[in-house]
Formats: structure tokens, C-alpha cells, sequence
């Protein structure tokens, strides 16, 4: 049924979305189209034809309107007339009055709000040079692009491992592949020698045995020398700036001659500049690997395909892929062995400080964990920086109502909100940069970095900083803008509108939002430090307390037994041993182990150890079976006996493993089993459950180990020192406590501790700023409401607990909401360990808490405040 | 001298190409937006008056052939009114309908003599100088 009222009040409201017509026009235009309508009526024409008839002789509400606009006259600047100017200077300074006076009434609130946002962008313009600082590694080599990293796919039990790959493969691609430009091989892991000029002596860790080919691949510029020819010699060294100057001061380093380990003299024949701190390599020292491998390590075959201790690198021709590359060593490697259980495999060295080998060793996890916890940081800091904007903005609806009176359009609304919240933006970047500045130096402590914070040197981060400013505005800004702007003056003047907001929820799930974060943070820190404690205080199998060793070289490789005896002679000293390797440090391993009745299809990572007689009760480890290895032969080695542990007795399947002969391959010797020794975990890192082939070969011995009585320790070590520079002159005495070595591999997890537990505070700190702000705010908005209640009897107990409730509920739902996803979370961290704690409720709990204590206290504050003002101070108001 | 001379005569349209084509009965856009604001002040210089009664006046004299766009008189009164050639007040019509009379004012008056000059300068020279139409309906 058609009705003719509401057809014309459709038809005018058409027209009132027309800037340009004016209410007086409209009007013009609905009487012009009423008498239209009747006079065709009173023609006989059907209501609703007479009602398209008339406003089709109207004319359509765009044409009208372009016609109205053309009444007055256009402006210089073209805007139509009806329009205000874009930018009044005027009202700008209104602004910015407005915004100042708001500033300085409401102090509170401005430093909760401006204090909060800058310490959650301290927070993330930490993270942000920590993440830049961390892709930026190795970007300094220039043909970075060209170059990549020789990894090897293998086979293990069905598990598919990325370890180093072989020195041999270097010139062996070069010799095969024609894409292959250059190779060039480092050995894994910085050595420590003894070098000396003239009077001076040091030890020198950052030594890198490398090949000559290293200098004109990598850019490490040389200042003094020739990178071509610099290494060729074996007999040759390249220093860093800072060494040279270190051993001959301002005199020209080339040409002379530095002892190496007492034994080699060695020609400086380079000096480079220091290697940059963004290197993923680091070194003081590059030696070249052929004399390491003459003279200081004589199992490392160069063009072998054994060792696995090499950072083999490629640099190919421009143009060709490693793609295609990756496919033809397969396809040689498949021609050539007939299976693909060992694959070299080429990877883009611009990725390898993240990725490393694939396996987790580069620090692309640590780098995505950061990102997500600035990301977290950075939204806890804007929702509280929206949640205070817009509890305060309710306030302000009287102004809005006042301002859209007195012809304010929305758009003027909105300009002016963006302007506040820019305002605020803008003052805390500038003091988050001067807040970054000054925590830099412990923020670098604590995570072991060298940041700098030089914002007009670093784009990057000045664009960071914009962006984060802009979408911070653009989101703190936005709800009051869009939402306050819309309301329709009337209800702002008459009344306070700001029940609407209570209403909308949105400070709810803001206050939601925000604690959920925290209690993520807490739940996160509490579980990365019981995993630690865990790892820290499980069960290895061994003890390490009070062990100290330091690694021999010189006189005590060859002198072993006298030095012993010698050590064993301080009387803090109740036992010596030796081995080829300590348990945090590297371990040789092969699946090439053979013995009777050996599966064939067994492909068993089988770990080999050196160690002298005195090692199980240096360790503490029990034998479970046979004996172990006798004192006599500790001087020159046994004839063949070997021990093993439970894992690879149980690998070996015989009821009775002793007297099992076996053999391997690269010694060409035949061994037979004497004993088995209980498991023990060298190091959680590891594959814990590794096969174990305990060896007596002197020749192997690299570290001494001292159990020391816990008595008098300094006074045992100088008497060690003493015997140890007797022993070894030319060598500085430099020792480690094995549980302190062992501590140390946990520092990357320490580290995530720290941030997890550092950015846990700063969130509950901004989390509760925000509920503070919230709370006060609150509190304020029911004054007279509290006074009513307490005329009418209520207690003060009562009111804490009747403005507390609501936001406490709120903190109880974030932790509903916390818990399963932290828990996941941590879940899938703790995946990344072999031996790992398991993630109980307790820590949730703990967590959880927490946050609702420190919630709890912070409404509180503002409650008992509230309640306890007297009721005519609150009656009165208004 | 009120009188608007060959309002409503069936006049030749001067569109530029064709002078002295056959379309007669409909007035080009350009000379409508041209007379549209003297017909205004001649009819409005015999009384006060409205829009709708504006435009029903203009039809009703020349038979449809002058057919304004009826909403586009208020902009052409709006701009009439900020020029000072009319003035305007709302009143309530016997019909009990709000509406808004215009009324020429002193400046309206003397701008209509001017053009009722003009136009009668043009229709003289356009008479004297066109050979005789035939003139099809």
C-alpha cells in the first residue's frame, strides 16, 4: 500500500544528504513537490503515479544541489562554498589550548597515559634494535649473494639431521661443478693458542684455522698485505688491527715473526681490520688450515670426507642457481654411493646466522619470539593509551555538543581528536627515544649486545617509529574520534553520554586484552625459569661439582703421566684425569662402528670418547659391569679394550656384552669390550640417549680434568698455576669449573628468562596504569552514587567490593583466557628441548595470581578512596 | 512597458549552426537560461508570488514550450535574492500550507527595465534582418 508521507520523507531525506541544499530550499522543494502531487491528483491521477510524476519535475537531489552550490561565489582556492576551509589557523591554537588545558587539569591521567605508552615503546624500540642489529649479521660481505653454505643432509635412524659438511666437498665442487667460482673452509669453533712475541705472551681464543681463499671470498679488508697471496704460506698469519697493535704497537707488523704454542714460528703476513661485531664469524686471528692441519690437529684430513667439524662455503658464478646445484650433487652423490644417506646441501650464506643448518642453531626462533613479544608489548601499550583516551573523552561531550552548535562539522570533530592524540603520541616518542637511550647500556649487558640508538643515522627505525606513531594515533584515536563525533549534539549538551561507553563493552575487552597478555608473559617467564631450573638441576649420571680443567697442550700432551703425578702431589688435589673431550664441548661421532652380527640397516650415531683410567672415579660415574681400564696403560695406550655404556651394550643385543669384539674402520683397529659403564648425560643438548665407546688413547688426551677438594680452592688453584707453568712455560694458565661451563650453554635460555620476565613487568606495569586510570575513572563517574549508598548505610567494605567487582571479573576472564594459549605456547617451546620439565598448573596459577592481587590492589586504591570520602563531599559534587 | 515582448511566440531557435532550422517549438537551453530570470522579475513585478505558482504561470502562458526543471527555480530565486533583485518571506497560504513568497524589490524593478530594453533591441534586429519563415507546427 502506498503511502505518500513516507515516500516523501524518503524523497527529502535523499536531498538532505546534499551539502549544498539548505533546509530552506527543501522545504521549497517538498511544499513545490506537495502541490504538484495534489494538483495531478485533482487531475485524476493515481497517488503514487502523481507522487513519481512530481518529484520527476522536481528534478533528481544531484542536480539541485549543483545548482545550489552555484549560488554563492567560489573561493581562491576552489573548495566550494559551502565548504569550510581545510585548515584554520584559528581553531588550531583552540586545539592545541584545549588539549594543554586538559594536560594540566587532569594530571594524572596525562602521566598514566603518556607514561604508559613510553615505557611499552621503550620496550619495543629495544626489541626492534635488537631484531635490526640481528638481520643486519653478515650484510656486510659483498658478494653475500653469491656465496653459500655447504650443509649435508644425513640419515640417522630415520631422522633427517643437517650437520656441517666435510672439508672435502670444497674442492671437490670446485673441481666438478663448473658453477662453482671458489671454495673456502673454515674450522668450526674458535681454537685457543698461546701466542708470543719477543717478551709477550698471550692466549688467543678468536683463532680461526681458514683457507687462503677466505680473504678474497669473505670481505675482511686487510689494511696491510695482500689478501691473494696473504695465507698461501702455511707458515703465515693475518691479524686483526686490534691484535697487532696488541703485540708490536706502532711498528709495522708484516714480516714479523709471533711463536705459536711455544713451537711454530709463524710470519704476520696481513692485518686486518677488526672483524665488524654483526659477523657471524669472529675471530682475532685467521691461521691457515693447512698448517692446523699439519701440525696441530694431524686426524684432520683436508680433502677428507670424515670430519664434520668444517664450515665449508662455496662462492658460485653469477647467474647460476644453487637450486639447480643442490639437484646435480644429489644426482653425483646417488651416481657415485648408490644411495642418498649423506647429501651435501647448499644454503644461501645471507641466511645463516638465522637458520644455521636448519636445525635451530641460528637465531631465527629467538628472533620470531621477540618480534611476537614486542608485538604484544606494543598492543598492551596502545590499548591502554585508547582505553584512558577514551574513558576521559566521555567527559568531553559537552565541548563536542558545544563545538558542533556553534557549526562544527564531524570532520572537525574527528581533526580535533586526532590532533589530542597525536599531541600525546608525539611527547611520549620523544621521551621513549630518551627513555631507549638510557636503559641501552643495560638492555647490552644484559642480552650481551652492542646497541646503539642513533635515530638520525638509522632510518629504519626513524620509519619504525613513525609508523608505530601513526597506527598508535590511528588507533588510540580513532575510537573517541569516530565515536564521540557521532553523536548528535542535543543528547551531548542535555545530557553526559558517556553511559553509552560503559555500555559498548569496548573498555571490557580492552582490560580483557591487556591482562591476558601479562598473564601470558608471567606464565611464559615462570615456565622458560623451570625449565631452566630443571636442566640445571637434573640428573646426569655424572658429578661435575668441584672439577676444574683446562685444556693440554705443549708439555702436558706429551708429558701427561708426570704432570698428573705432579698435580696429584698439591694437596687440594684428590684426583686427576684426562679425555678427549669435556662433556659441554664438542664430540666425535659415526655410525661406522662394526661388530658381529651388526644389522646392516643400523645406522646408530655412535659417540667415541678418550679417557684415562681415572675417569669414572674422577666423574663419579659407576661401572655396572666388568672393569674398567687400567692404570699402566694410561701412558701408552691399551691394545684394544673398550668400555661401553648401557645404551650400547643394549645396541650391541648380547645378554652378556663383555668380550664382544669390534672393530673401526678409521683406526683399522679391533677392539674388545671390557666393561660397561651406566649411562650419563654429558649435556642435555645433546641426544641424551647417545651410544657410548669409551677409548685409552693418550695421543687423543685434549683435556685434563682436577676434582679439587672444595677446601681452599684459590689456594689450590695458585698451587696448580705454579705446577702448570712449570710444566708448560710458554703456555698461560687458563682454567674453567666444569659446572660453571656447564651453567653457561643455558645462557641463551637465561636470556629468554629475563626478557620474558623483563617484559612481563613492563606489561603488568602498563596493564595496571591503565586499570588504575580506569579504576579512578570509575570511581568518578559514581560519586554521587557512593555517597547515596553510604547515606543509605552501606560499609566500606561494601563499596570496595562493589566498584572493585566488575574489573576484577575482567582480570579473572583474561586469565580463563591466558592459560590455554600460554600453556600451548610454552608447549611448543619447551619442544625444542631433549629433556624438559614438564608445565604444570602451579605455574598458571602462580601467574594468574598474581596479576589478580596486583589488579585487585590497583582498583582498590581508587575504591577505598572513594569510599571513604565523606558523603556530602560526594553529594555535593556537580 | 511590462509586458515582456514575444514571450510565448513561437521564436526560431538561434542556436549557432542553424539559425534558420525547422525546430521551432522548444527554446534552446542557452536562451532559456538566459530569460529564465527576467520572465522571473516580469511576473514577480505584478505581485508577490511562490515557486510552484512561478512555474505553473510560465507553463500555462506558453503552452509547455518554455518547461523549466521545476526544483532548478529555487537555486535561480536563492541567487536572485543574494543579488538584491528579490526579497523573500514565509507565510501561511490560505490552503494552510507554509510557503515562501518572493517579491521583487527596487533593484529587481530597474534590472527588468534594462533587459526588457535589451531583449526588445534583439527581437528588433533579429525581425528586420530574417527573410519571412514558414513556420511549420
Amino acid at each position: 500500500m502506498f503511502d505518500l508521507e513516507k515516500s516523501i520523507r524518503v524523497w527529502k531525506r535523499n536531498l538532505q544528504r546534499q551539502e549544498t541544499l539548505e533546509d530552506g530550499i527543501i522545504a521549497d522543494l517538498e511544499i513545490h513537490l506537495r502541490d504538484t502531487v495534489d494538483a495531478l491528483k485533482s487531475e485524476g491521477m493515481p497517488e503514487e503515479e502523481a507522487f513519481r510524476e512530481a518529484a520527476a519535475r522536481v528534478g533528481g537531489a544531484e542536480n539541485l544541489a549543483t545548482e545550489c552550490g552555484k549560488v554563492r561565489d567560489y573561493r581562491l582556492d576552489l573548495r566550494s562554498p559551502w565548504r569550510p576551509s581545510r585548515f584554520m589557523p584559528a581553531l588550531l591554537g583552540n586545539y592545541l589550548r584545549v588539549a594543554l588545558r586538559k594536560f594540566r587539569r587532569q594530571k594524572g591521567y596525562s602521566f598514566i597515559n603518556i607514561a604508559g605508552l613510553t615505557v611499552g615503546m621503550t620496550c619495543v624500540v629495544l626489541l626492534f634494535l635488537w631484531i635490526q642489529d640481528e638481520l643486519s649479521f653478515d650484510k656486510f660481505h659483498e658478494k653475500i649473494n653469491d656465496i653459500y653454505f655447504v650443509s649435508a643432509q644425513c640419515k640417522n635412524e630415520g631422522d633427517q639431521l643437517q650437520v656441517p659438511s666435510v672439508p672435502g666437498v670444497g674442492p671437490l665442487f670446485k673441481e666438478l661443478f663448473p658453477e662453482v667460482e671458489e671454495s673456502a673452509r673454515f674450522l668450526a669453533g674458535n681454537q685457543t693458542f698461546s701466542f708470543s712475541y719477543k717478551d709477550r705472551t698471550f692466549s688467543e681464543q678468536r683463532v680461526f684455522p681458514g683457507d687462503p681463499e677466505v680473504l678474497e671470498m669473505f670481505t675482511f679488508p686487510l689494511t696491510d698485505g695482500d689478501p691473494k697471496t696473504a695465507l698461501k704460506d702455511p707458515a703465515s698469519l693475518v691479524l686483526s688491527e686490534r691484535v697487532a697493535k696488541k703485540y708490536f704497537g706502532n711498528e709495522d707488523p708484516l714480516g714479523k715473526v709471533i711463536t705459536v704454542d711455544n713451537l711454530f714460528p709463524m710470519k704476520v703476513t696481513g692485518v686486518m681490520k677488526d672483524v665488524p661485531r654483526n659477523s657471524t664469524f669472529r675471530f682475532d686471528i685467521l691461521m691457515p688450515l693447512e698448517f692446523y692441519a699439519r701440525n696441530i690437529h694431524k686426524e684432520v684430513d683436508l680433502k677428507g670426507f670424515t670430519n664434520q667439524n668444517f664450515f665449508v662455503f662455496v662462492q658460485l658464478r653469477k647467474g647460476s642457481s644453487f637450486i639447480d646445484l643442490n639437484r646435480k650433487i644429489k644426482e653425483f652423490v646417488v651416481a657415485t654411493y648408490g644411495n642418498d644417506e649423506y647429501v651435501p646441501v647448499l644454503r644461501p650464506f645471507a641466511g645463516f646466522h638465522l637458520y644455521r643448518l636448519g636445525d635451530g642453531g641460528g637465531s631465527i626462533e629467538q628472533l620470531r619470539l621477540i618480534g611476537f613479544l614486542g608485538a604484544f608489548i606494543l598492543l598492551v601499550a596502545c590499548i591502554n593509551f585508547m582505553n584512558l583516551t577514551t574513558a576521559r573523552s566521555g567527559n568531553r561531550s559537552k565541548e563536542i555538543g558545544m563545538r558542533k552548535v556553534l557549526g562544527a562539522f564531524r570532520k572537525d570533530i574527528i581533526k580535533q581528536f586526532y590532533f589530542e592524540t597525536s599531541l600525546f603520541v608525539l611527547i611520549s616518542m620523544g621521551l621513549t627515544v630518551f627513555l631507549a637511550k638510557l636503559c641501552l647500556p643495560v638492555f647490552n649487558i644484559l642480552f650481551q649486545k652492542e646497541l646503539t640508538l642513533e635515530l638520525l643515522r638509522n632510518p629504519s627505525l626513524l620509519g619504525f617509529l613513525t609508523g608505530v606513531s601513526l597506527i598508535t594515533v590511528l588507533i588510540a584515536g580513532s575510537y573517541p574520534a569516530l565515536f564521540l563525533s557521532s553523536f548528535k549534539p542535543i543528547r551531548m549538551i542535555r545530557k553526559y553520554a558517556g553511559s553509552s561507553f560503559e555500555r559498548s563493552g569496548f573498555h571490557k575487552v580492552s582490560v580483557v586484552i591487556q591482562f591476558s597478555v601479562a598473564i601470558g608473559l608471567i606464565a611464559g617467564a615462570a615456565g622458560v625459569y623451570r625449565q631452566l631450573h630443571y636442566v640445571q638441576t637434573m640428573d646426569l649420571g655424572y658429578n661435575m661439582e668441584n672439577l676444574v680443567f683446562f685444556s693440554s697442550r705443549g708439555e702436558l700432551l706429551e708429558g701427561y703421566e708426570t704432570a698428573k703425578n705432579e698435580f696429584l702431589r698439591i694437596p687440594g688435589v684428590t684426583k686427576v684425569s684426562a679425555s678427549s673431550t669435556y662433556p659441554t664441548g664438542g664430540r666425535s661421532n659415526s655410525t661406522s662402528w662394526q661388530w658381529e652380527g651388526k644389522d646392516p640397516e643400523l645406522k646408530s650415531l655412535i659417540t667415541d670418547m678418550s679417557v684415562d683410567s681415572d675417569f669414572l672415579e674422577a666423574f663419579e660415574i659407576p661401572l655396572a659391569q666388568g672393569r674398567f681400564f687400567r692404570k699402566y696403560d694410561d701412558h701408552s695406550g691399551n691394545t684394544g679394550e673398550i668400555l661401553i655404556n648401557e645404551k650400547m651394550a643394549g645396541l650391541l643385543g648380547r645378554q652378556d656384552p663383555i668380550g664382544t669384539r669390534m672393530s673401526w674402520p678409521y683406526s683399522g683397529r679391533n677392539y674388545t669390550v671390557i666393561g660397561v659403564i651406566k649411562d650419563y648425560l654429558p649435556n642435555p643438548s645433546w641426544r641424551g640417549d647417545e651410544p657410548l665407546i669409551l677409548l685409552q688413547t693418550p695421543e687423543s688426551f685434549r683435556f685434563i680434568f682436577l676434582k679439587i677438594d672444595p677446601e681452599n680452592i684459590p689456594q689450590t688453584l695458585v698451587q696448580v698455576k705454579s705446577v702448570f707453568e712449570r710444566l708448560n712455560p710458554g703456555f698461560p694458565f687458563e682454567y674453567q669449573f666444569l659446572d660453571a661451563a656447564y651453567e653457561m650453554q643455558f645462557d641463551s635460555v637465561r636470556r629468554t628468562r629475563s626478557l620474558f620476565t623483563y617484559l612481563a613487568g613492563f606489561a603488568i606495569f602498563i596493564s595496571c596504569l591503565g586499570l588504575f586510570g580506569l579504576a579512578s575513572f570509575n570511581a568518578e563517574q559514581k560519586t554521587k552514587e557512593i555517597g547515596i549508598r553510604q547515606v543509605l548505610g552501606s560499609s566500606v567494605s561494601g563499596i570496595v567490593i562493589h566498584l572493585s567487582k566488575d574489573l576484577t571479573r575482567l582480570v579473572l576472564l583474561a586469565n580463563i583466557i591466558a592459560w590455554p594459549v600460554a600453556w600451548y605456547l610454552l608447549q611448543g617451546w619447551l619442544q625444542s628441548f631433549l629433556y624438559r620439565t614438564r608445565i604444570r598448573l602451579g605455574v598458571f596459577v602462580i601467574a594468574g595470581a598474581l596479576t589478580v592481587f596486583i589488579a585487585v590492589m590497583t582498583v582498590s586504591y581508587q575504591s577505598i578512596k572513594a569510599a571513604t570520602a565523606k558523603p556530602v563531599d560526594s553529594l555535593r559534587y556537580e | 512597458m511590462n509586458r515582456v515582448p514575444g514571450l510565448g511566440m513561437k521564436i526560431a531557435s538561434i542556436e549557432s549552426e542553424s539559425i534558420f532550422a525547422n525546430e521551432v517549438s522548444m527554446i534552446s537551453r542557452t536562451l532559456m537560461a538566459a530569460s529564465t530570470r527576467p520572465i522571473i522579475l516580469a511576473i514577480l513585478s505584478r505581485g508577490e508570488d511562490y515557486g510552484y505558482s512561478l512555474i505553473q504561470k510560465v507553463k500555462g502562458f506558453s503552452g509547455g514550450n518554455i518547461d523549466w526543471t521545476e526544483g532548478m527555480i529555487y537555486p535561480v530565486l536563492q541567487r536572485m535574492e543574494v543579488d538584491g533583485l528579490i526579497s523573500s518571506k514565509w507565510e501561511m497560504s490560505a490552503d494552510q500550507r507554509p510557503r515562501r513568497y518572493f517579491r521583487i524589490s527596487e533593484r529587481g524593478r530597474e534590472d527588468l527595465a534594462s533587459e526588457l530594453a535589451g531583449w526588445g533591441n534583439v527581437w528588433k534586429a533579429l525581425n528586420h534582418f530574417a527573410a519571412p519563415l514558414r513556420v511549420e507546427k
